[in-house]
């Protein structure tokens, strides 16, 4: 990829991504370039962008190192990996609770204290998630508990 | 010096266990004694139950180990309720703590040491439910709600 950076003296600043198609590289750099908002770029299975307001985000999990954002309504993909998800939202709800999971605290219905210091998470969604033994500890003193 | 500060708190944690299961082990061979018209207790039959105690107080800190929240998980609930057992009835037929009593004595007696079993994982279910309650509280307080 050619990267080419030109000084001017007048006008605002300016990205332009010029690309045959948005692969997944370019789709990953927008969303480097969006996400100082409050919201995340994402890409539906279209390969449609859109910018997806964090408070919309109920889950995020990675599979062979790739991110996956659901929301009540289906399912998308970021460039963002999990830490770097919880790193800039973190203070609207998102939480890395587990390896492979950040969860929206906002959307979780219920909690359960399960055996062995687990906690098992109710989302809006209906699913469930389990929190491990090592995260646990670290979603009390997030709840201020 | 790591190694002797975790030996000294965990000797410090399994003398508390020793001493209650010890505690518990005398009242009854006093009770049965004392039913039999013997108002004292032999110092070899103390030594051997301060020895039970100890020998199932380790055994104890091994299933559930010192400052992790196990709570009731089946098979370490279980491997204490069996090993509890073992021991206690065991042992009072070994060293013949409860020689002399009725058939129906001893049955009360096991019926006892299960009746303790049970309201000591049943005080871990309330904790469990009461924790999730805790849990509960703090996410609706953490949601705003």
């Amino acid at each position: 990829m050619k990267i080419t950076v030109e000084h001017v003296c007048q006008g605002e600043n300016e990205v332009i991504l010029r690309c045959r198609e948005l692969d997944e590289e370019m789709l990953g750099i927008l969303s480097l370039l969006r996400s100082g908002m409050q919201k995340i770029l994402v890409w539906n299975e279209n390969r449609e962008t859109l910018p997806l307001p964090v408070t919309q985000v109920v889950y995020c999990e990675t599979v062979d190192e790739k991110t996956f954002v659901y929301t009540r309504e289906g399912m998308y993909r970021t460039a963002l990996p999990l830490a770097e998800l919880e790193d800039r939202w973190g203070d609207l709800g998102l939480f890395r609770c587990g390896k492979s999971w950040v969860v929206n605290l906002h959307e979780i219905r219920k909690l359960k204290s399960c055996p062995a210091g687990r906690i098992e998470a109710l989302l809006s969604t209906g699913e469930k998630l389990l929190i491990s033994r090592h995260y646990a500890p670290m979603l009390r003193e997030r709840l201020g508990m | 010096m790591k190694g002797f500060h975790r030996f000294y708190m965990w000797g410090r944690d399994m003398k508390y266990r020793m001493g209650l299961y010890t505690v518990v082990a005398i009242w009854f061979k006093g009770i049965v004694n004392a039913l039999n018209g013997v108002y004292s207790i032999e110092s070899l039959t103390l030594l051997e139950m301060v020895l039970v105690s100890m020998a199932f107080a380790c055994v104890e800190t091994a299933i559930f180990p010192q400052g992790k929240q196990w709570g009731l998980t089946p098979w370490r609930t279980g491997l204490w309720a069996v090993l509890a057992n073992v021991f206690y009835i065991g042992c009072a037929f070994l060293f013949g703590w409860f020689a002399g009593i009725p058939a129906w004595g001893g049955w009360l007696l096991a019926a006892l040491l299960e009746a303790g079993l049970f309201a000591m994982w049943y005080a871990l279910l309330l904790e469990t439910r009461q924790d999730t309650k805790d849990l509960n509280r703090s996410l609706k307080e953490f949601q705003g709600e």
